[in-house]
């Protein structure tokens, strides 16, 4: 089928707009005040902020979430890596052995110098 | 001196302030000036394709308010194309919304609700002062262009109102429509000879 209009298509369409346009007029009186009151009512709404606004909003506290996670997920292996240890270390730390050895500490020294020197 | 400071800064920032206020409230009119321009030709144009007046009037809030929200600080010539695109995407979905909804009617043994329903009659303004021969005559005009227009395939019935009536550009129109310009060519073709048909030469 052409998609070329010949005079007649033409006359019709403009016969047709002027059908139309005169419908328009003839919309009831209520339906041209609820028109009136649904425009006032989106013009008072306003812009509302862009949507790359929203998405970089969203995308920002995503990342603090996920920086979050991380860092609470991680916690717990530091804990564990370095006070577990600590806390085995205690036993020999406090043994009666040892206080002896810090007592005796300037000998061990003077020890391991006279070694040292032969 | 440094009272002088300080009312000079106030001045500048409410300078800018005013300044601001009367570009928004400009661009306020603008809109309204365009909305109330476009306003019945849209009700119209969604109230053929729904064939509800309530359903055409939200279709209408719906494409009013987005483009308010959305693309208002666009240029005013983007305006009409916008509108458009927005209220013809809106028909469309009004469109699958109906079709899911009326299979499930007909699944539930219901139905379907039958769009022809909708009174042609009701569209006429109660004016109840006793019209001329020339006012019956495009009244007649009107409901029997309406009725055609609602018997068309959706795509067709949105090209011949957008470019026919609207007088919307065939780019503009494939964006509004969601389509190609050669389809929309195509569209709008069938569209006038169809309706030429159902209309007949003396109308």
């Amino acid at each position: 089928m052409s998609t070329e209009f010949h005079q007649e298509d033409e006359q019709f369409i403009a016969r047709a707009k002027q059908v139309l346009n005169q419908g328009v007029a003839g919309i009831d009186h209520q339906t041209v005040l609820r028109l009136q009151q649904t425009r006032v009512a989106a013009c008072a709404a306003g812009p509302t902020r862009g949507w790359w606004i929203l998405w970089a909003s969203g995308l920002a506290m995503a990342s603090v979430a996920a920086l979050t996670w991380l860092v609470w997920m991680k916690q717990p292996a530091l804990i564990e890596t370095h006070h577990v240890p600590a806390l085995e270390d205690m036993d020999l730390v406090m043994s009666a052995e040892n206080v002896e050895l810090a007592e005796d500490l300037e000998f061990y020294h003077w020890l391991a110098d006279d070694d040292a020197t032969g | 001196m440094e009272a002088t400071a300080l009312t000079s800064a106030y001045g500048a920032s409410g300078t800018i302030d005013v300044c601001r206020r009367a570009a928004i409230l400009d661009r306020t009119r603008a809109l309204d000036r365009f909305l109330a321009g476009i306003e019945r030709r849209a009700f119209r144009i969604a109230q053929i394709a729904t064939g509800d007046a309530d359903d055409a009037m939200d279709l209408v809030q719906d494409a009013m308010l987005k483009l308010v929200q959305r693309y208002s600080t666009r240029n005013e010539a983007d305006w009409k194309p916008l509108f458009h695109t927005i209220l013809q995407h809106r028909i469309r979905d009004w469109y699958r919304r109906t079709k899911v909804r009326n299979r499930w009617r007909q699944w539930l043994g219901k139905g379907e609700e039958n769009p022809e329903a909708y009174d042609l009659l009701e569209a006429v303004a109660d004016t109840s002062q006793p019209l001329s021969d020339r006012q019956l005559e495009l009244k007649r005009a009107n409901l029997a262009i309406e009725k055609a227009l609602r018997t068309l395939p959706l795509r067709q019935q949105q090209a011949f109102l957008l470019r026919a009536w609207e007088e919307v550009d065939v780019a503009e129109t494939a964006t509004a429509m969601g389509c190609s310009q050669g389809s929309v060519k195509t569209h709008y073709s069938r569209a006038v000879h169809s309706l030429r048909k159902l209309l007949g030469d003396h109308w």
